[in-house]
């Protein structure tokens, strides 16, 4: 036998093995979550989850809730969009890119402070304005937390206030959080579920307000129709859902859909 | 028996042996593609991964330049800010313009791939700029998402709509500072800042996306490297592992080989004692067969003998016609058996492996002319004219077996001659091309081709007609055959029905390195020797012409002599007499010359005597009666017949400080083959007319007596006595240089010596016409 005969033997032999290869990971199908980035955490974790069960990658793109918006409206893939109020729902559902929906939690605004709250920040919104506090708040413009803060600062009139008086705005929660971490802020307005992340529960504390004042925000898990796999997309949803997903959402500080989580 | 069992044994050593073979071929192969196979595979993923690795350095270059591009904008957006006039607003929008539509490219090119630039400014002399590249592959695998692109794609259409707010928000407020409104100018000022204010998060949100580029890209690169390098272990790995499999393979292998080799010499040595015993049995069946054959030869031809003895006397007596005719028959018959048991002995000791050729220098003009003679005769007798042509060029002496030679070229003649009615037999011998090529041709009967099918096979003749009209014993033409096979040569044949046949053989017959016996000086200082001989002579031979020649020349050269007819009184004549030299002839009755020298050189050893010379004087002419004479410690060689001057060069050689010892051969006989005896050579020799006579006068006398004494052999079937008579008569002859005669008388001699005795009695009564002629010539004179 000859070398090139034997080297074609050799080469047929290993093309199949990297073709049965590259069929078994191409078998798997990808899909898209548009995640508001402070529910990323349980998201992620029913995501794996998820993938455990079926066949199936998902991709999770992350950031602020509007500007998740449009990405899912330029590129016209992705599967579910995870906004961080419901809001986003109202302002967009008129474009047609929403299916169905269910409601993961809840989230709720809070003022957010470091461990053990030094600078005595009263559970009043108003204290943003204090002068002996340097305080941030989010950008209403990129996503959810900016978005609820102005809507509550909007109602108490002072959010032209806040925004002179922040020291700069961050474009989500984490943003925030991150911040506060780092000593560049003493006090932001946040969603309260962020301060109770296993990484942040020994830093920080919140400040509940009044729910009057801040209500709970519900979760929308909404189906995209640009959606290619309907029925697993559905699943997802269900599972997310589920006990099991609400049991996930309690452990990462979320209020579960019915209003019960870390309180 | 013997060739079966090597043929049996050897395909099955072959067999045995193969598989061993076949097994390690396999086995070095299988891990060869094994080795190739696995570096092949490994190679390939090496280079996958390679490719890969350089992909996703050339997907986190476009990360780069994607950060560059955004933070350029981002730079160029507060540069705008603090623009003061249209024309500084459009170059900064051009900027901005130009880093968005490279970073759209970018981002495509993340997408859909292609090649991204970098076009960076230098300050090294001679050279401005340089330009860095990276072509990336997209990765095109079905519901991939590229995030990135996703994710920064609608921020970078914001650009704009910020670049447009911000670019309305610096002409309102130069507006109003051209219409000096304080109070719109600061409330847009305000406006400004909160404007500014959003664009920090803004192009931290896009950094973040183009970060988690460098953070995928560089886990997947890091991931990448690791497999890479877990591969190459791995490749080692393997490649040890390989190897120590090879080594494995190939030990067991040999192992398993060297077990087999063993196995197979084993068996190999068995076959061989196999065949040793097989070839032992066949060598003791043949040497039974062919005693067996021998014997009942012997016993066949002691009768067959009587019969046809008592059927010549019968012939002489006065019968009656149809008596005669029966005595007749009854002794052609007893002459064809006879021929037949004497081919079916030369058969069965060829077939037996038993014959033995000699490769001796000998005289094959002679040979060639006592065949001549021969069959010159039979010729004569059917009226057949028979020529020869031998070529000029052939040599005069060549090494081979004269006897064979003389058998094959008679058998092949005298059938010529007896298969030709009328007409012609012809014998040509030339050289071609080193070797000697023979052809006997015939105008008789002829063959077709079916009978000549049936040739050189053992009794087939042409067909049963011409055994019955031509008689033979359909042994001639094999045996011939075999003989010539077994002296290197080939034989063929052609032939037509009526027209004739022709046989040619080839033989490589090369050329005798043969002194001339002419090189020896001449006798004039004979009377020298009386002072180099000192003493007394003593000449030992059976023959009586041969002593008187030998006496005659001693006297001539004036050396005293006594004579002694065999080796017996020889040795006594030694024991009483003081001798100087001894002649002495190798055949003769009662001891012979190589048993009387040994015993006299014992004798010396044994009584511390001195060394008694011996010369042998004998007409065997061959070169290894010379080794065995010298061998029997014999110290000088003449072949008769004996020139005078050869017996003083050899005196002189042996008692004198003469020149070194020349080989001396027989005279070579006479060129004039018409003549019955060289009157003049046999003078020459002698040198003496007289002596001459007086021994010719003995030959006559004794001629009848040696002829008597070989009928006397042939008819008894005695080899040795009808060799000793011929050998005899062979001397004769030469002494009296009749080369005809001497070459039947030798012939004759070797026959009987080889026990050959199949064509002896042809040779006898040729032996006999030449020596009658001999001495009808001689008694003329």
């Amino acid at each position: 036998m000859s070398f090139v005969v034997l080297r074609r033997i050799v080469l047929l032999v290993f093309a199949l093995f990297m073709s049965l290869n590259a069929t078994a990971q191409s078998a798997k199908t990808e899909m898209l979550l548009y995640c508001g980035i402070t529910m990323v955490r349980p998201m992620t974790e029913i995501a794996k989850l998820f993938e455990q069960r079926e066949n199936v990658k998902i991709a999770i793109a992350q950031g602020g809730s509007e500007d998740l918006y449009q990405s899912a409206k330029k590129s016209g893939v992705g599967d579910w969009y995870l906004p961080g109020e419901p809001s986003y729902r109202d302002r967009h559902v008129a474009e047609g890119l929403f299916g169905e929906q269910v409601t993961v939690g809840h989230n709720q605004m809070a003022l957010m402070v470091l461990k053990g709250n030094p600078k005595q920040v009263k559970p009043n919104p108003r204290e943003l304005l204090r002068k002996d506090l340097v305080s941030i708040i989010g950008n209403a413009e990129s996503g959810s937390v900016g978005q609820e803060a102005k809507h509550i600062l909007d109602r108490l009139g002072i959010y032209p206030q806040v925004i002179r008086t922040a020291a700069f705005l961050a474009p989500d929660s984490r943003n925030l959080v991150n911040a506060m971490k780092k000593g560049e802020a003493d006090v932001t307005m946040n969603w309260r579920a962020t301060a109770f992340f296993p990484d942040n529960v020994a830093r920080l504390d919140v400040v509940d307000l009044d729910p009057k004042v801040a209500k709970p925000q519900a979760l929308l898990l909404i189906q995209l129709k640009s959606t290619q796999q309907p029925e697993l997309a559905k699943r997802f949803m269900a599972l997310a859902a589920s006990d099991e997903g609400q049991a996930i959402f309690r452990k990462h500080g979320f209020l579960d859909n019915k209003g019960g989580g870390n309180k | 028996m013997l060739p079966a069992a090597m043929k049996a044994s050897s395909p099955a050593l072959r067999s045995r042996l193969n598989p061993s073979i076949k097994w390690l071929i396999g086995i070095g192969a299988a891990c060869l593609v094994g080795v190739l196979g696995l570096k092949l595979v490994f190679d390939n993923l090496q280079d996958e991964l390679n490719a890969r690795s350089v992909n996703e350095r050339a997907r986190l270059f476009i990360g780069e330049e994607i950060v560059r591009g955004i933070t350029g904008i981002e730079k160029d957006i507060y540069l705008l800010a603090a623009t003061t006039n249209p024309a500084a607003v459009r170059r900064v929008n051009r900027s901005i313009d130009i880093q968005l539509q490279k970073l759209r490219h970018d981002l495509t090119v993340l997408k859909e791939g292609g090649t991204v630039r970098r076009e960076v400014l230098l300050n090294i002399e001679g050279r401005d700029e340089m330009v860095r590249e990276a072509t990336y592959v997209a990765d095109t695998e079905a519901g991939r998402h590229v995030m990135e692109v996703i994710e920064i794609e609608p921020l970078l259409d914001e650009i704009d709509e910020k670049t447009v707010g911000l670019v309305a928000l610096l002409m309102k407020g130069w507006e109003f500072q051209e219409n000096r409104d304080s109070a719109g100018f600061l409330a847009l000022h305000d406006e400004i800042d909160v404007f500014l204010k959003h664009l920090p998060p803004y192009f931290a949100r896009i950094n973040e996306n183009a970060s988690r580029l460098f953070f995928d890209s560089s886990a997947r690169l890091s991931e990448l490297e690791t497999r890479l390098k877990l591969q190459r272990e791995r490749l080692k790995l393997v490649e040890l592992g390989v190897m120590a499999m090879v080594i494995l393979l190939a030990g067991l292998g040999g192992i398993g080989f060297v077990q087999r080799i063993d196995l197979a010499n084993r068996q190999l040595r068995d076959a061989i004692e196999e065949m040793r015993d097989a070839k032992e049995e066949a060598e003791r069946a043949s040497r039974a067969k062919s005693e067996f054959v021998s014997r009942m030869s012997h016993e066949l031809r002691t009768p067959l003998n009587a019969i046809i003895g008592f059927a010549d006397l019968l012939s002489a007596e006065p019968l009656s016609a149809s008596h005669q005719n029966f005595v007749k028959l009854i002794n052609d018959s007893g002459n064809h058996l006879m021929e037949l048991i004497n081919a079916v002995l030369d058969h069965a000791k060829i077939e037996a492996g038993g014959l033995t050729l000699e490769k001796i220098p000998f005289d094959f003009q002679a040979a060639i002319d006592a065949v001549k003679a021969i069959v010159n005769e039979r010729a004569s007798v059917k009226g057949l004219e028979f020529t020869a042509q031998i070529s000029p060029q052939l040599p005069r002496y060549v090494v081979g077996d004269p006897t064979r030679l003389r058998q094959v070229l008679i058998n092949l003649l005298v059938n010529a001659v007896k298969f030709t009615e009328r007409g012609s037999v012809e014998l040509r011998i030339a050289p071609d091309e080193g070797q000697i090529h023979f052809s006997v041709r015939d105008t008789g009967i002829g063959m077709d081709e079916k009978a000549l099918g049936r040739l050189f096979k053992p009794f087939s003749q042409a067909d049963d007609s011409v055994t019955r009209k031509y008689g033979g014993t359909g042994l001639g033409l094999m045996i011939s055959k075999e003989l010539i096979e077994a002296m290197g040569g080939r034989i063929d044949v052609e032939s037509a029905p009526g027209v004739g046949t022709v046989f040619w053989f080839w033989l490589p017959l090369q050329a005798a390195d043969v002194l001339d016996p002419g090189s020896i000086e001449s006798g004039r200082e004979s009377g020298k020797l009386t002072s180099l001989v000192p003493g007394r002579v003593l000449i030992v031979d059976d023959n009586r012409v041969n002593l008187q020649l030998a006496s005659a020349m001693l006297e001539r050269l004036g050396l005293a002599h006594e004579l002694a007819d065999n080796g017996v009184t020889a040795l006594a004549r030694i024991a009483e007499t003081d001798f100087a030299l001894v002649l002495m002839d190798m055949e003769m009755p009662e001891m012979d010359g190589i048993t009387a020298t040994q015993q006299l050189r014992a004798r010396e050893a044994a009584q511390g005597l001195g060394h008694l010379p011996v010369i042998a004087m004998t007409a065997n002419a061959l070169q290894e009666d010379r080794e065995r004479c010298f061998a029997a410690g014999m110290d000088g060689y003449l072949a008769k017949p004996v020139s005078l001057a050869a017996l003083q060069a050899e005196l002189r050689r042996l008692f004198g400080n003469a020149r070194p010892a020349v080989a001396v051969h027989a005279a070579p006989p006479s060129e004039k083959a018409g003549l019955i005896y060289d009157r003049a050579a046999a003078l020459a020799m002698m040198g003496d007319e007289e002596l001459l006579d007086e021994v010719a006068g003995m030959f006559v006398a004794d001629v009848p007596g040696y002829l008597a004494e070989i009928d006397a052999a042939l008819a008894a079937g005695d080899k040795d006595k009808l060799a000793r008579a011929a050998h005899t008569v062979k001397g004769l002859f030469a002494t009296f240089v009749s080369p005809a005669g001497q070459s039947v008388a030798l012939q004759l001699e070797q026959d009987a010596r080889a026990g050959n005795l199949a064509g002896c009695g042809e040779l006898a009564a040729a032996v006999r016409t030449h020596a009658e002629a001999l001495a009808g010539a001689l008694a003329k004179k």
